[in-house]
């Protein structure tokens, strides 16, 4: 089942890229190729968002004691460690995008600031995932930090309509509600979100099995350990 | 304005490699504990 | 009003320990005041230069100020078991919170004052727009305290206590900087109402913090 969606998966992705790369015309206005970076970034970007509203929201149910599972845990583990991932993508193809688009390679705005921000955060949720000693510790605490972290996307999302930025404004969710492009370059950039999102929900799949095996191998750790501890001091025999 | 095309480039070829690693990165350590916790049961 | 009450008993033992200790006067102050120098020697002591970024520059002080002040706040705790005897002692954990904030806030402030003569003769700044200046640093202040406590608290016991809690506390106090960095350049610039914004972005961070503090703090002290 699982190779199904790989294989999916792989299939979506490569449609995407050929159309692109070669379906769409570039931007008519300039000649500009860089355009078709906007069918990484923009995906890449939502991807992110869709990432850590995972992890919060596993998070969330994890903290809750009528519905907490370990497995929700470890799913805010994977989902947080792929949305890095994202984000950062984001963040340098954005970049790539810019240098080309506004002769720059950075900007101070909010949508960037807070983007390279909500980058930080989690990589903090990171570390602070591998520093915990035991499961429970580990969950209460990152629990926490991924709910503060979390305020950091909606803040981020509407920065460009909070404030005048050089980011523009959303393609599709914006204030004057209109789809500000058409045709293929649309149906492109629908296609690549539906992509990268798969692509998403795949390697939070297999990072999730991962983290599955590694709590595993410190359970049956910790158990040896406590085995050996016990082996090792004298037992008292009770007088009969 | 082909030297757009080096941006497009390099964008895709960072985002393909970095996809790529992670995934064969996850992967691999995935197989390693799979082989050595099979170990332990088995040695 | 016990939960107010307990709170003070908690800021009173912080500041108590203090006074007899004196770490915080005897250390954090002076590398506050290590810190205002380097950036003067980071700046080339250009003066304009200087003079421009003052605010931002008084602001990152005290942030890295900060961070020694948490790392200190619950590193008494460790010492001789008092974690433990904080959770036996039938306090609220939402007065504990506020307690040792209060306390790292109290030292924030007299941090401030001392800091910003530092800046204020080295800098050569002319001093404007006061009660922007106390407003913004008041609610800058107390943000700062809030979210240090909070993530202190959430990294304490743990291993890399030391190197983690910069690394979760400086991406989240981000608009704590970017609120009283510009309510200062406004104040100090002679354009005090432009800072309106940024002080309501400190003032509502400052509350978050606060809420999200004695919310949680409870249940994260019963770990570890």
């Amino acid at each position: 089942m699982k190779r199904l969606f790989a294989a999916a998966t792989l299939v979506t992705l490569g449609v995407t890229a050929v159309f692109a790369l070669w379906v769409t015309p570039e931007r008519e206005n300039q000649g500009f190729q860089a355009v078709r970076l906007l069918y990484l970034h923009v995906p890449t970007a939502w991807v992110a968002y869709l990432a850590f509203g995972v992890t919060a929201l596993t998070s969330l149910l994890w903290l809750i004691p009528r519905t907490r599972d370990a497995a929700w845990d470890l799913i805010a583990g994977a989902s947080a460690e792929v949305g890095v991932v994202f984000t950062g993508l984001t963040l340098v193809v954005g970049s790539l995008w810019g240098k080309p688009t506004w002769g720059t390679w950075w900007e101070w705005d909010a949508r960037l600031t807070t983007t390279a921000i909500l980058f930080f955060l989690y990589l903090g949720y990171l570390a602070l995932r591998r520093t915990a000693a035991t499961a429970d510790e580990r969950g209460k605490r990152c629990a926490i930090a991924a709910l503060i972290a979390f305020v950091d996307v909606p803040i981020s999302y509407l920065s460009v309509t909070w404030w005048q930025t050089l980011h523009q404004q959303g393609t599709v969710f914006n204030p004057q509600n209109k789809v500000l492009i058409d045709g293929s370059m649309a149906f492109t950039l629908v296609l690549a979100v539906v992509a990268f999102t798969m692509l998403y929900a795949y390697l939070v799949m297999e990072r999730f099995e991962l983290a599955r095996l590694e709590e595993g191998r410190e359970a049956r750790e910790l158990a040896q350990a406590i085995a050996e501890r016990i082996a090792a001091e004298p037992v008292e025999v009770a007088p009969a | 304005m082909s030297t757009n095309w080096n941006y497009v480039i390099v964008g895709y070829t960072v985002v393909a490699v970095t996809m790529v690693s992670y995934f064969v990165w996850i992967k691999g350590r995935t197989r390693k504990l799979r082989r050595s916790l099979r170990d332990e049961d088995n040695g | 009003m016990t939960f107010l009450r307990d709170a003070l008993l908690v800021a009173g033992k912080d500041l108590r320990i203090e006074r007899r200790s004196r770490v915080a006067l005897q250390q954090i102050v002076p590398f506050g005041a290590i810190v205002v120098m380097l950036f003067a020697f980071a700046l080339d002591s250009d003066r304009t230069l200087l003079h421009e970024a003052a605010p931002g520059l008084f602001w990152a002080a005290i942030l890295l100020a900060v961070l020694l002040a948490v790392g200190r706040s619950f590193s008494i705790e460790e010492a001789n078991r008092a974690r433990d005897g904080l959770r036996l002692s039938g306090l609220d954990g939402g007065s504990i919170f506020l307690g040792k904030a209060a306390a790292i806030a109290v030292q924030l402030f007299l941090l401030e004052i001392i800091v910003g003569i530092a800046v204020v003769v080295l800098y050569d700044v002319s001093v404007r727009g006061v009660l922007v200046l106390l407003c913004s640093g008041v609610a800058a202040t107390v943000g700062l305290a809030a979210t240090a406590t909070v993530y202190g608290v959430l990294a304490g016991g743990l291993r890399a206590r030391e190197t983690l809690v910069p690394l979760l506390v400086l991406p989240a106090v981000t608009p704590v900087m970017l609120g009283a960095t510009r309510s200062f350049e406004a104040a100090l610039n002679g354009a005090p109402s432009d800072a309106w914004p940024w002080i309501q972005l400190l003032v509502a961070f400052a509350i978050l913090a606060v809420t999200a503090g004695t919310v949680a703090f409870g249940p994260l002290l019963e770990e570890g």
